[in-house]
């Protein structure tokens, strides 16, 4: 209210001046009269002049009291107005008050404050348009959705995979525009009805949910394109949810990923048939079904039976390799002893180990660990081939024999497996896990092998929470291997 | 009465190494080139096994069981998948669709084959 009480005091000091005036021309009338009568009108004249000087000294003071206010009152006024401009947006209303005091110093502290406000929003406006050009430029295509599931924004690839302008996106709900086709249920998804469509679900929920996997998106021309991706929430100033629906146009490398899966197993099938032929008449002749076979012949045949499974190992590792590289290795993770994993191999192994005279042994009788959480078949994998490896290292004569145990120590179950072989020379040691790696001296020994069997087993054992290492001596002390799984119990 | 079994195997030589180890056994054996010679023969003889290869001309070891599994006559006959198709997926579909084994060929000496053929029958009586 300071404004309007400064303005009544101007009004106050408008009615001083105009009585003071009328008091002036009392006193000049007065002034005239003395020239009439001499005696009680001169005491008045005088007393009115005296007066009067007093009277024109404040009626100056007055006035010159107006003028101040009317420049306050002006300068206010246009403080006022600019500050209700700038209230109402406007920014570029101009304040102009030429004074030295301290409304002066308001008025332009004001304009400062204005210039701030202006480069603020400014930045504001240029980031909000870098990520407008980010999500308009980024490779995956971008649909943001509000919580209504009307398109608001859909950028280039968006467009391109859509194969649809940007005006026949924008406005309408997101399942007038997104065609989806599951083809593993062969049906379309995300209709209007569809309650199960993930992209409903994401705006229900205000989540994040992957695009389920093989989902075609239908473009404008009827065309199926497979897409990866999903869809997540953010929250908008006004406290709404928005949702970004990203997604990737993978038909390419699902199609390259197919034939890749295709020709593995296509080769391995072409190459695992003759091979098992071979085998399996090796060991019939070795088992003695087309009659006794003499020194020569066994050895012989003991060597195509050896070569063959170097083979079959070969091709099973570079398809695990493969598989591996490709992230294409699953693991069913159940709790399992691994005694009876141990069980399996040991009767598995049986034959092989008779036929190369070696004594596979266990320390324990029954099963005596707790749990361990693993994938069986990879656990048989690695457990097969380090017990293979023993085997085919301990072709000592005399010391034929591989001892494994199972122990429970600490928090951990450990399997081990020692043999009394060849060992390991020290110096190749840190190379043993290594792809395509072949100590030095299993030359002599004419143990098959192809150098990838030790490192698919660490991969595999480190991808379900394991160790594995080994100790070696190699002057014919022998090898131990281990493995250990956190135990469940 | 000895245990009859029929081979859906269109790979020659091993049909030869399989007859010739089954005979030795003492077990009879019967070979289908293809899948669906296979599936006529599944009828004809109601052989007490299938010794069933997955990649097949003219239809697949998967349709074959799947028509097995269909039909009240023959779907208790136990069926073993001796295929070279070792991925996880061929094997989990094989044994979903109600197969009793799944051996990856290569990966069996024909003893071990053997055992599981014997453990088989061992079940159906």
């Amino acid at each position: 209210m300071p404004l309007k009480r400064l303005k009544s005091f101007r009004v106050f000091l408008y009615f001083l001046i105009i009585g003071l005036f009328l008091f002036l021309i009392i006193s000049l009338f007065t002034l005239f009269l003395r020239q009439e009568s001499k005696t009680f009108a001169n005491f008045l004249s005088n007393f009115f002049l005296i007066f009067s000087s007093f009277n024109i000294f404040i009626f100056i003071i007055a006035i010159v009291g107006i003028f101040i206010s009317i420049g306050v009152v002006h300068s206010l006024e246009k403080i006022s107005r600019f500050s209700q401009q700038i209230r109402e947006g406007n920014f570029k209303a101009s304040l102009e008050v030429k004074r030295a005091d301290e409304i002066g110093r308001l008025a332009e502290n004001l304009v400062q404050m204005r210039d701030q406000l202006v480069k603020i929003l400014n930045s504001l406006e240029r980031e909000k348009e870098k990520a407008l050009s980010i999500i308009k430029n980024i490779s995956d295509g971008i649909v943001v959705l509000n919580s209504q599931g009307i398109i608001k924004i859909a950028n280039s690839v968006a467009q391109e995979i859509l194969s649809e302008t940007e005006k026949n996106i924008i406005g309408r709900k997101y399942y007038e525009v997104l065609k989806l086709f599951d083809k593993e249920k062969e049906k379309y998804i995300c209709e209007s009805n569809d309650t199960d469509c993930f992209i409903k679900k994401a705006i229900k929920n205000c989540e994040k949910i992957n695009i389920p996997k093989n989902i075609y998106i239908i473009d404008k021309y009827e065309r199926k394109k497979e897409i990866s991706g999903r869809i997540s929430t953010f929250e908008e100033k006004n406290g709404l949810s928005s949702f970004i629906l990203a997604f990737r146009d993978v038909t390419a490398e699902k199609e390259i990923e197919r034939m890749k899966s295709e020709f593995i197993s296509i080769t391995s099938h072409q190459l695992r048939t003759p091979l098992s032929s071979v085998r399996w008449y090796a060991e019939m002749l070795l088992a003695g079904d087309a009659g006794k076979l003499n020194k020569n012949q066994t050895i012989f045949l003991t060597d195509v039976h050896e070569s063959t499974i170097t083979a079959i190992d070969l091709i099973n590792n570079l398809l695990d390799l493969s598989r591996l590289e490709g992230g294409e290795i699953k693991y069913n993770l159940e709790p399992i002893q691994l005694e009876t994993i141990i069980e399996n191999l040991i009767s598995d192994l049986s034959a092989y180990a008779k036929a190369t005279n070696v004594e596979i042994e266990k320390t324990f009788k029954q099963i005596i660990t707790p749990k361990v959480k693993v994938d069986s078949k990879k656990v048989y994998q690695v457990f097969s081939n380090i017990i293979v490896n023993a085997v085919n290292y301990s072709q000592i004569p005399g010391k034929r024999k591989v001892v494994l145990s199972l122990k429970k120590l600490g928090k951990e179950i450990v399997f081990s497996c020692a043999d009394s072989g060849i060992g390991i020379p020290k110096e190749e040691q840190k190379n043993i896990f290594k792809k395509f790696f072949r100590a030095t001296n299993t030359a002599g020994v004419g143990a098959p092998g192809s150098g990838i069997g030790l490192y698919i087993a660490k991969i595999f054992v480190e991808q379900m929470k394991g160790k594995i290492w080994f100790e070696s001596e190699d002057k014919g002390k022998g090898t131990t291997f281990y493995v250990s799984f956190p135990s469940l119990a | 009465m000895s245990p009859k079994i029929l081979i859906i195997e269109d790979d020659q030589r091993i049909n030869k190494v399989y007859t010739a180890k089954l005979s030795i056994e003492g077990i009879e054996v019967s070979t289908a080139l293809d899948g669906e010679e296979g599936l006529r023969r599944i009828y004809d003889e109601k052989p007490d096994l299938i010794l069933l290869d997955l990649m097949l001309p003219k239809k697949s070891g998967f349709e074959i069981l799947k028509e097995i599994k269909k039909d009240e006559k023959i779907k208790d006959i136990p069926v073993l998948i001796l295929s070279n198709l070792a991925q996880e997926k061929e094997i989990e579909e094989g044994l979903a669709l109600g197969a009793q084994d799944y051996l990856v060929k290569t990966n069996y000496s024909i003893q071990q084959v053997m055992e599981r053929i014997k453990k088989a029958l061992k079940g159906r009586n």
